[in-house]
């Protein structure tokens, strides 16, 4: 992995992020200054009201910043429109979340198609993708179940399938075992380590400390400021992983 | 977004809550099938009345009393009887027309023995025949000199005569018309009915006879008139126009029929006042369309907000995998008007099955009920129902297109 190009995926130079609300300005980034190479898997750790989710949410094209620069794979991405944003994560973004937001009584094989019927790929292509997507998170026996017949475990699978199946450049993870028991908690982590091991680029977004060390480099941000930023820790792997 | 996936994940949305979806459409299903339904009755009774019309023939003339042109405004309810024989007369000298007759009707008790009912009578004159052509079953007709004479004679429809008399000849029998007692020199043979009337149990009797005796009166109530073969109609109606004001002393050099006290009609103007009729009705049933489908339109604007809350995680997760606020916003009208469409087209469908089930019903009574399946009602009651799922569908997508990603994703 070490001898793969190290080329920036995500440079983030002095962010600021207000919101104003009814005359309130609440401040939640204070001058947030991150490099995210190709191929990188990161924790951004920190306590709730730290600004992680926000950090995330701007990363992920879903949140504008308010001042700094914000350059993705070498491009200015400071200033795109709400229409320009849907496309950028449609292209280059996947997203799973904590409560795994599953479309209800819809089919594994669709949940996961879903992404690429915005991006226009026709169905019969849609569904050969979907389905190699499932096979990597092994849930290739299940895609006819309804999103509603399957455990905690497997519907987090799926958002998984869903978010990688139409190879962004890049992953996020929004406390992804936060709704799961540690068991299958660690399985999800470890799904994200294969993934990894695979070439993907993943930003996961947790509070908790064991999560994050599953990650290669932890990121603490705490008041919306960055905190630490270390990669020298040792990395976990699952108790229940062969 | 392609085409077919809009449709393919409006549909779907629209099975997930099918019960739902089919009271959501209910109130436009009712409003296109009775529209339709109405829609066809109106044009099977226009069918049907125009039809009657062109029974009475194409060279025939009506005079009735009127107020005015009765085809421009509403009618006016207090009409002087301003019409009598010297009318007739009077138009009869023109030389125009083949027979006129001055006609009186009303309705009396009749009754031979114990037998008695409540029929039609009708004065007439002995021309009266070559309008109206009958045959006989028994006796004739009156003559001229029994008009003149005041003569106490009658003619009986089919029907009446064998309620009275049964199968035996009734000629030359008496019958009282009001308590004054007539002789019977007629029996007509079966004729139906002629503009609704039922002519088989109407009794006839001379109009000089009707006007002194029965009614006390010196008026008719209408005249009819058969134009010779080749006189131009509309010539001949201002020629009786033209008569009549003089009789009456009407001065009116602008020959407007406004300030007539009578009216000169023909069966092209009946026929022309049957299409007013229809028109009006038209006019009315667009605008009951209109209210319905506006209160349905509602119900759709209603259940489309309550499904844009309760599907706010899944706009939220739409938009975070890349659907743009248009692609939302398509994706909701699309299933709005989806669902009118539906509406409409089950409403044309249940319309048809009930116009068809009336027409079956109406065909046991009026034998010349035809059914008639509005062919621009059905194309209209399609697209207006997905016009009005266009109309109310956009408030709700366009909320639904407008949420924030971040905050829809967070909805509980």
């Amino acid at each position: 992995m070490s001898d793969k190009a190290k080329k920036p995926l995500i440079e983030l130079k002095d962010i600021y992020k207000q919101y104003v609300n009814e005359d309130v300005v609440t401040k939640v980034l204070h001058g947030v200054s991150l490099t995210i190479n190709e191929g990188e898997f990161v924790a951004i750790m920190g306590p709730s009201g730290s600004g992680k989710s926000t950090l995330m949410h701007i990363l992920g094209f879903l949140d504008s910043i308010s001042s700094g620069y914000y350059k993705f794979n070498s491009h200015d991405v400071s200033g795109l429109s709400d229409d320009q944003k849907a496309i950028m994560r449609r292209k280059e973004v996947g997203f799973v979340f904590q409560s795994f937001n599953l479309l209800p009584r819809t089919s594994v094989l669709e949940n996961v198609a879903l992404p690429m019927i915005y991006e226009q790929i026709p169905e019969d292509e849609r569904r050969i993708m979907a389905k190699k997507a499932l096979k990597t998170v092994g849930l290739d026996h299940r895609l006819d179940h309804l999103s509603n017949q399957l455990s905690g475990g497997e519907r987090q699978r799926v958002a998984i399938a869903r978010a990688v199946a139409n190879n962004p450049s890049i992953v996020f993870a929004d406390e992804p075992t936060g709704n799961l028991d540690t068991k299958t908690g660690e399985e999800v982590l470890m799904m994200f380590q294969d993934l990894h091991k695979t070439g993907r680029t993943i930003i996961m977004i947790t509070h908790e400390q064991e999560a994050a060390e599953y990650a290669e480099r932890i990121v603490s941000i705490r008041d919306g400021k960055i905190v630490s930023d270390t990669n020298g820790h040792k990395r976990r792997t699952g108790k229940f992983h062969k | 977004m392609l085409w077919k996936d809009l449709i393919s994940s409006s549909t779907i949305s629209i099975r997930r809550n099918k019960s739902r979806s089919a009271l959501t459409i209910l109130g436009i299903v009712i409003g296109i099938a009775s529209v339709i339904l109405m829609l066809s009755i109106g044009k099977s009774a226009e069918g049907l009345i125009l039809s009657e019309i062109a029974d009475l023939g194409s060279d025939l003339i009506f005079v009735e009393p009127s107020a005015g042109d009765p085809t421009s405004g509403p009618p006016n309810p207090f009409i002087e009887q301003s019409m009598t024989m010297d009318d007739e007369e009077a138009v009869a000298d023109t030389g125009l027309f083949l027979a006129t007759s001055s006609i009186l009707s009303s309705t009396y008790t009749v009754s031979h023995e114990e037998e008695n009912q409540f029929a039609s009578v009708e004065g007439t004159n002995e021309q009266y025949l070559d309008i109206f052509p009958a045959e006989f079953i028994y006796g004739r007709f009156f003559t001229e000199s029994e008009i003149d004479s005041y003569s106490r004679v009658a003619v009986l429809g089919k029907e009446i005569a064998e309620d009275m008399y049964g199968d035996q000849d009734p000629t030359g029998q008496k019958i009282k018309i009001d308590n004054i007692q007539f002789r019977i020199i007629g029996v007509f043979d079966e004729q139906g009915t002629r503009f609704f009337q039922d002519l088989d149990t109407r009794v006839n009797i001379p109009v000089t006879t009707m006007q002194r005796d029965l009614m006390g009166v010196d008026f008719v109530s209408y005249l009819t008139l058969r134009a010779n073969d080749g006189v131009d109609l509309d010539f001949a109606k201002d020629e009786v126009r033209f008569v009549l004001r003089d009789e009456h002393n009407i001065d009116n050099p602008e020959r407007s029929q406004d300030n007539d006290d009578f009216f000169v009609s023909s069966q092209n103007d009946a026929e022309d006042i049957i299409g007013v009729v229809g028109d009006v009705l038209t006019i009315l049933l667009a605008s009951i369309a209109a209210i319905s489908l506006v209160v349905g339109g509602i119900g759709i604007m209603n259940i489309m907000l309550v499904s844009v809350t309760e599907r706010t995680r899944e706009i939220g997760l739409r938009k975070s995998i890349g659907a743009t606020k248009n692609e939302i916003l398509q994706q909701f009208l699309a299933e709005a008007v989806l669902l009118t469409m539906i509406g409409g087209i089950v409403g044309v469908l249940m319309g048809i099955f009930a116009s068809v089930v009336i027409a079956f019903g109406a065909g046991f009574f009026l034998d010349d009920w035809a059914l008639n399946i509005p062919v621009s009602g059905i194309i209209a009651g399609v697209v207006v129902a997905t016009g009005v799922g266009v109309a109310f569908g956009v408030y709700p997508a366009k909320r639904a297109a407008n949420l924030d990603p971040i905050e829809a994703l967070r909805y509980e």
